[in-house]
């Protein structure tokens, strides 16, 4: 086997690793919360990251979605670093790249687990996430599958 | 050409506006846009470049202040999936005699299903993985992206055309997904681009070689059309990107009932990755731009360029990047070092750039960087009509803050 051959190998073999191994990985430190409205009752991880990117707008029944941004840092790092395979500093640049380019805009932006409580059972197709402690029978929990 | 290094009155007063605005933040608050419905951001950067040995996009050898742009956009949802939305730009660069304000891009958007939303207005061209975002400082790497398939002389030319774009994202199982964009329009050029003025080397050299004296006064650029594509595959590799992107385009410069230049790009395609695993990213863009030029009906150019950059870049915390940048241009793939013409005896471009950004908080960026360049592509001629030199240098600082 030539070195091109053995390095194209190398490369296919550490993405098909590492695409294997994403099921493995803990997802903690943050809950996902809908509208109890919604008829969902699990997300795959690829959907909440369609979902946050602004690639996937509308639930299954054709309700649109609405992404709400929880800003409080210890459930926005947890769920950037877990849901979107970012950093809350890369999710910052991508959802300001999206606006200043012209191509779409970027969700609201709440501080604190209640405000985004609140927003969620306000809005009957919107998403975020909470810190686990924070959840109430008012939000719909919605496991995250990989 | 003359050159005062400082911004002009208008774009003084316009940034002092929007300082005062930025400091007093409780405007903001009160108008409250930052909603799902309607929404109004905007940014400022003020940069200071230099150069040595040669001028670089204006007079830069003594240092220059004029490096200024403000963008200011509103967007509202309409309906669940009806957006409109524009952003206006001020805009005063080195070669600029006076900052002006564009339509950077007025968009509006039919969002039908995932896969499938259409766009019409003037929309931002993609062209590798940074076109869309030259405007705004704050969302790239560098203060000057890699000007082999960057070129800062087109900046106007090649950001945004008029007409509309087809658009998706496509799931590809668990490989991960798929963004398309299918565009096609006019670009519109004001009289006074770069790639406008620049015409006036050609009637120069022409009244030389004739023993003519026609005026460049008058000079305008027309675009026939553009059309192009873009994909970007997102594959279920955390920290991997790749995109193809194609365009093709036709321009003629006129001047009065005198056809001076005409340029047909055949094809420009650029292929693009990019991979970030824990503090390290890496960049790298390889295009060739296959096209035809005649000059008062002579053929002058027909061929490709060629051009490829690779971009390093270190995160010793999340807010500090410093970036190691090799950049290689070539005017005709097939003929690397043959000069084009008296003013242009070195028709390439070699960059060696090492670069600073610091991300202050979320709404402020800095960022410093040098570069040294062998080569002279790139109408350097223009700006330098004494003869550019071989080896030269040059560097830029600049902040930003955007809300």
């Amino acid at each position: 086997m030539n070195l091109k051959r053995r390095i194209g190998a190398l490369v296919l073999a550490i993405w098909l690793i590492a695409a294997g191994a994403e099921g493995a990985e803990p997802l903690a430190g943050f809950v996902m919360v809908v509208n109890v409205q919604n008829e969902i009752s699990t997300i795959s991880r690829k959907e909440v990251e369609l979902i946050f990117l602004n690639k996937k707008r509308s639930w299954p029944d054709g309700t649109k979605i609405s992404v709400l941004i929880n800003e409080n840092l210890t459930v926005a790092d947890s769920f950037c670093q877990t849901a979107l395979k970012r950093s809350a500093h890369q999710f910052l640049i991508f959802r300001k790249k999206m606006l200043f380019r012209g191509q779409g805009m970027p969700p609201p932006t709440l501080n604190t687990d209640k405000e985004v409580i609140a927003f969620v059972v306000g809005h009957s197709g919107s998403i975020s996430y909470v810190s686990p402690e924070a959840v109430t029978p008012a939000v719909k929990v919605v496991p995250i599958t990989q | 050409m003359t050159f005062s290094p400082f911004p002009s009155i208008k774009a003084q007063i316009f940034s002092l506006a929007f300082l005062l605005w930025m400091l007093f933040p409780s405007l903001l608050c009160a108008i409250n846009l930052a909603s799902d419905k309607v929404q109004l951001h905007g940014f400022l950067t003020q940069g200071y470049m230099e150069s040595k040995e040669n001028n670089f996009l204006g007079d830069s050898e003594d240092g220059t202040f004029r490096f200024t742009e403000i963008g200011l956009n509103i967007n509202a949802h309409l309906t669940d999936n009806f957006r409109v939305g524009g952003q206006a730009l001020y805009c005063h660069l080195p070669a600029d005699d006076k900052g002006k304000v564009r339509a950077d891009w007025l968009v509006a958007e039919y969002h039908i299903i995932d896969p499938f939303g259409l766009r019409l207005g003037k929309i931002k061209m993609p062209m590798g993985l940074y076109n869309m975002e030259r405007d705004s400082d704050f969302l790239r790497p560098l203060i000057f992206l890699p000007q082999s398939i960057y070129d800062e002389t087109r900046r106007d030319s090649w950001q945004a055309h008029w007409g509309g774009e087809m658009y998706g994202n496509l799931l590809l199982s668990k490989w991960g997904d798929l963004d398309y964009q299918l565009f096609g329009g006019r670009i519109q050029y004001d009289d006074d681009s770069l790639a406008t003025l620049a015409g006036s080397e050609i009637v120069n050299r022409y009244n030389k070689e004739n023993s003519l004296h026609l005026s460049t006064d008058d000079l305008s650029r027309q675009n026939n059309y553009v059309y192009g594509a873009a994909l970007f595959f997102n594959p279920s590799l955390e920290g991997l990107r790749g995109a193809l992107t194609f365009l093709a385009l036709d321009d003629e410069l006129w001047l009065h009932e005198t056809l001076v230049n005409s340029l047909q790009v055949r094809s420009k395609l650029v292929a693009s990755v990019e991979y970030s695993w824990q503090q390290l990213s890496m960049a790298a863009e390889y295009s060739e731009t296959d096209r035809r030029q005649e000059q008062f009906n002579i053929v002058t150019l027909d061929g490709a360029s060629q051009a490829w950059y690779l971009l390093l870049s270190y995160s010793p915390t999340e807010t500090l990047t410093v970036s190691l940048l090799y950049d290689e241009y070539y005017r005709l793939k097939n003929s690397r070092h043959e000069p084009a013409g008296p003013m242009n005896l070195y028709p390439w471009r070699k960059d060696l750039g090492v670069s600073l950004r610091y991300d202050i908080s979320e709404s402020w960026t800095f960022k410093a960087e040098w570069h040294t360049i062998d080569g002279t592509a790139f109408y350097m001629g223009y700006f330098n009509p004494q003869g550019a030199e071989r080896y030269w240098q040059y560097g830029a600082l600049k902040l930003s803050f955007n809300f």
